[in-house]
């Protein structure tokens, strides 16, 4: 069933992030910055040793100067018509540099299972191509990121 | 002999009085994010306020060699009575509005030798 609006589809897929996160007892402590919400990153601190692991997600549309390919033939007879709308989910994951990589390489992996293989309820939003990509030093922390390509169709 | 605290702080209220200016000291309360939707919300904010007066001043701090003084550092700091404070606690302000200038605090504490607060010593964000 197509959503109803882009706002319905980033909840359903955010949902699907929030909801795997939650339920690992090796991320759930993990602050996630939501794109579009205020939000400090956190700090280790003077003189701390240890930065806070944190992770940041945010989601973008494919840009597309025709609004989105029409997947439907014409209006339907109650006047809405369907476009396929696509686009990119990343999660980027910042763990403590030095400590080695099993709990990047772990959280990578929940964030991954949380998109592949998934399609959200009721707007049938998909994923293909989920990866991991590992980027290496970024400040205190090692970062690892995780990248979605999702589907849907949007009914107008 | 007992210091008398009280005493202390009335004076220290009664100079605050006659040397400083009103102030509004401002506390920030963020929106706590819902549990199952934390991308959403504006992140609204209210406001707890309290109106004191206060004295604004520089501490000296660092050495004070040489004529000219390049090498001094101030803070800026300010002083407000501890009984304007009502029953708010202080020390969990962030801010303080000074006739339209908006002053952010690095620090807030009560000057409280005994169990009476007689000031309360803010410090300037950035000095």
């Amino acid at each position: 069933m197509p959503v109803a609006s882009r706002a319905d589809a980033r909840a359903e897929m955010y949902d699907l992030l929030r909801v795997a996160w939650a339920a690992d007892v090796t991320s759930q402590d993990i602050p996630i910055l939501w794109d579009g919400k205020k939000g400090a990153v956190p700090t280790a601190g003077a003189g701390a040793v240890n930065a806070p692991n944190w992770a940041r997600v945010s989601l973008k549309h494919n840009p597309d100067p025709t609004g989105g390919t029409q997947a439907s033939a014409g209006a339907d007879a109650d006047g809405t018509t369907v476009y396929d709308r696509e686009g990119h989910v990343f999660v980027q994951i910042f763990v403590t540099d030095g400590k080695g990589l099993r709990l990047s390489d772990d959280l990578g992996t929940i964030a991954q299972k949380a998109f592949q293989g998934k399609t959200t309820s009721p707007g049938g939003v998909w994923f293909r191509h989920v990866r991991i990509v590992e980027v290496g030093e970024s400040g205190d922390w090692y970062q690892t990121n995780v990248i979605a390509e999702f589907v849907y169709q949007e009914v107008t | 002999m007992a210091v008398n605290y009280t005493g202390l702080a009335a004076t220290a209220e009664r100079l605050i009085r006659e040397n400083g200016r009103e102030v509004t000291i401002v506390k920030r309360i963020e929106t706590p994010p819902v549990a199952t939707t934390p991308w959403e919300g504006d992140d609204a904010t209210a406001e707890t306020t309290v109106t004191a007066d206060a004295v604004f001043l520089d501490e000296l701090v660092g050495g004070i060699s040489g004529e000219s003084g390049a090498d001094r550092t101030w803070i800026g700091m300010i002083l407000i009575a501890a009984d304007d404070a009502g029953d708010e606690d202080l020390t969990t302000f962030d801010a303080i509005r000074d006739a339209g200038r908006h002053v952010e605090l690095a620090s807030i504490a009560p000057l409280k030798p005994g169990s009476t607060s007689v000031i309360y010593i803010c410090k300037k964000e950035g000095g």
